[in-house]
């Protein structure tokens, strides 16, 4: 019965999952699958695949990339160098970003209610006067810090509304408007009941620019942390310090700064603040805080740790041979007989004893934890009873009775 | 015939040629040459394991690169049934990893397989004997005995058996597989007893 052999592929495998091989094809894959765990395997794969005929082109594709000389490599290479300086510059932009351009932003959205429409009128459109901005953002701070918590939440809400009151042509008198919005701010919370629901709908219907603007607005608000009052450490480079600690000299909860060197300190200061940091001289300043501490490196403020082990020595110790542990296997290995059983049947292995070690130091009781059989437990019984004395394990001082585990090998 | 119920695949004599090939030069186009044309069936593997088209692919390739390692450290007989040994044991790593898909770790087409888990490659065929074989089928079960007889002897299909015997389809597929063992061990111990 010298039939040629069909060759098992993947594409018979899937004919024969669809049920579309022929019976002597059938026959084949079912036989292939029984001799070859290799080919078993790949049709159950197909079976799960159920009807899915896998796309492999980019499989081969990529082998193809994988096995081609250098080209490839030295493209691996150059994309390897393209992303690190494309990291590169991402991470200095970013740092770059945060520095220049946060300080400012800061004080601006500070107090988000107040700011935010002091800045507004700015803009083109209403052209308020300038000097009302002082104004606002003074009789608002104390209240934007109240409203901190919320002042995200809040600034987003809130500025739908000013932009609205922006796109109404007929909104009373230009110079009116930082006033009343001003005014609708001073209540916070009412201001976002009341306007919560609208701004959505007047940015769809009349300000479509706004919107725009609006989107810029919120974005550059969410990135900026709403708080003027932290403070930044800087060593004698003007480098931030992060990981400062500030804390009011009186108590022990402080804050730590940011990898940005800043922290916003705890709400009830003290008249007197601590600032330190590892390898800096530690600061002692009086409130109000300015907004940039600067550290003095401090050689002397590194000092060596010091370690101290702390740990009971005194009159504990465990059970050893007289003559210590490497004589001892030195000892069972020259004085060991295998018996003949065991020797006939070329046994190896290793015989486990546990022997209790009395407090004079003799052996006591021996249990076998781990046989081989054919005398082999016997012998290793013997050479503990006749092998060398014992040092007890002591107890605050005292020797005492305790079990060890002696492992004898039969080679 | 019959005596090709146990047949083990070589390597193709080319297989080999390329392999030696590599193990000499390192060269990763000979052994992508070796890789490819088993590829669509590895993903078939891993696709059996991992249950995901992206998983599988990603696998197969990630194979190659344990390949590209291992295929000159291990002395390989047989190519193709050690690549599926790498592969199997890729996925199984991959699986015990995540834990997640499991369900299917101790199906029983895994537990009933002799295949070898390691990547030691089996021994040489022994030359069979017709009697021993004849001896050790008249011990099977006659349910054994008829579906393994026409599997074998007849070449007929599983469905085919199924609609001759009117088995269950996972019937027939037990049967031989059982009776396939049983004769395995039935025909090893003879040869045993001889030597």
């Amino acid at each position: 019965m010298a039939k040629s052999r069909i060759h098992i592929t993947p594409e018979l495998l899937r004919r024969y999952v669809a049920g579309e091989a022929t019976a002597s094809e059938q026959h084949a894959v079912e036989r292939a699958a029984l001799e070859d765990p290799f080919i078993a395997d790949a049709l159950e794969g197909v079976e799960a695949m159920a009807e899915k005929k896998p796309d492999l082109k980019a499989l081969y594709d990529q082998l193809d990339n994988r096995v081609s000389p250098t080209p490839i490599l030295k493209l691996g290479w150059k994309k390897w160098a393209l992303a690190a300086s494309f990291a590169g510059l991402v991470v200095t932009g970013y740092v770059l970003w945060t520095q220049l351009d946060s300080p400012a932003q800061i004080s601006q959205v500070s107090a988000p209610p107040a700011a935010a429409p002091s800045r507004l009128p700015a803009s083109d459109s209403l052209s308020a006067p300038q000097t009302s901005q002082p104004e606002i953002s003074m009789t608002e701070q104390p209240l934007a810090k109240k409203a901190l918590a919320p002042a995200d939440a809040v600034s987003e809400d809130q500025m739908p509304q000013v932009m609205a009151m922006k796109a109404l042509p007929d909104s009373p008198s230009r110079g009116d408007v930082p006033a009343l919005a001003a005014r609708s701010f001073s209540k916070p919370d009412s201001a976002i009941l009341r306007f919560q629901p609208e701004p959505a709908q007047i940015l769809a219907e009349k300000a479509p620019e706004a919107k725009l603007a609006l989107s810029a607005q919120t974005a550059r608000l969410r990135k900026v942390t709403p708080d003027t009052s932290y403070i930044t450490v800087v060593n004698e480079q003007h480098e931030p310090i992060a990981g400062a600690t500030i804390r009011p000299q009186r108590t022990h909860k402080g804050v730590v700064t940011n990898p940005m060197g800043r922290a916003i300190p705890p709400h009830e200061l003290d008249s007197s603040v601590v600032i330190s940091a590892i390898g800096y001289q530690s600061q002692t300043l009086p409130t109000p805080l300015p907004s940039v501490v600067t550290l003095v490196a401090d050689d002397q403020a590194l000092t060596e740790t010091v370690v101290v082990g702390y740990g009971e020595n005194k009159g504990k110790s465990e059970a050893q041979p007289g003559v210590g542990y490497a004589a001892y296997q030195t000892y069972l290995k020259e004085n060991l007989h295998t018996p003949k059983p065991a020797q006939e049947k070329s046994i190896s292995g290793t015989v486990i004893l546990s022997v209790l070690v009395k407090a004079d130091g003799s052996v006591g009781e021996i249990k076998v934890k781990k046989g081989l059989g054919y005398g082999c437990e016997e012998e290793a019984i013997r050479l503990v009873k006749k092998g060398p004395g014992w040092i007890p394990a002591r107890r605050k001082g005292k020797a005492i009775s305790s079990w060890v585990k002696i492992e004898v090998p039969f080679p | 015939m019959f005596l090709k119920v146990f047949r083990k695949s070589e390597s193709t004599p080319d297989e080999s040629e390329l392999l030696h090939q590599y193990r000499q030069s390192g060269d990763l186009q000979v052994l992508g040459k070796l890789y490819q044309p088993h590829m669509e069936m590895l993903y078939a593997v891993c696709y059996k394991y991992l249950k995901d088209e992206d998983e599988a692919k990603d696998a197969v390739m990630q194979v190659f690169e344990e390949v590209i390692a291992k295929a000159r450290q291990h002395e390989i007989s047989n190519w193709k049934s050690w690549l599926h040994s790498v592969v199997k044991n890729y996925c199984l790593m991959r699986l015990r990893s995540q834990k997640s898909k499991v369900q299917d770790f101790f199906d029983p087409e895994r537990m009933e397989s002799e295949a070898p888990e390691h990547l030691w490659m089996e021994e040489p065929t022994q030359a069979l004997d017709v009697q021993a074989l004849e001896k050790c089928m008249s011990k099977l079960n006659p349910d054994q005995h008829r579906t393994v007889s026409l599997f074998f002897l007849e070449e007929k299909s599983y469905r085919q058996i199924v609609d001759e015997t009117g088995y269950d389809f996972n019937q027939v597929k037990s049967f031989i597989q059982n009776g396939r063992r049983n004769l395995k061990l039935c025909i090893e111990r003879l040869n045993e007893r001889l030597a």
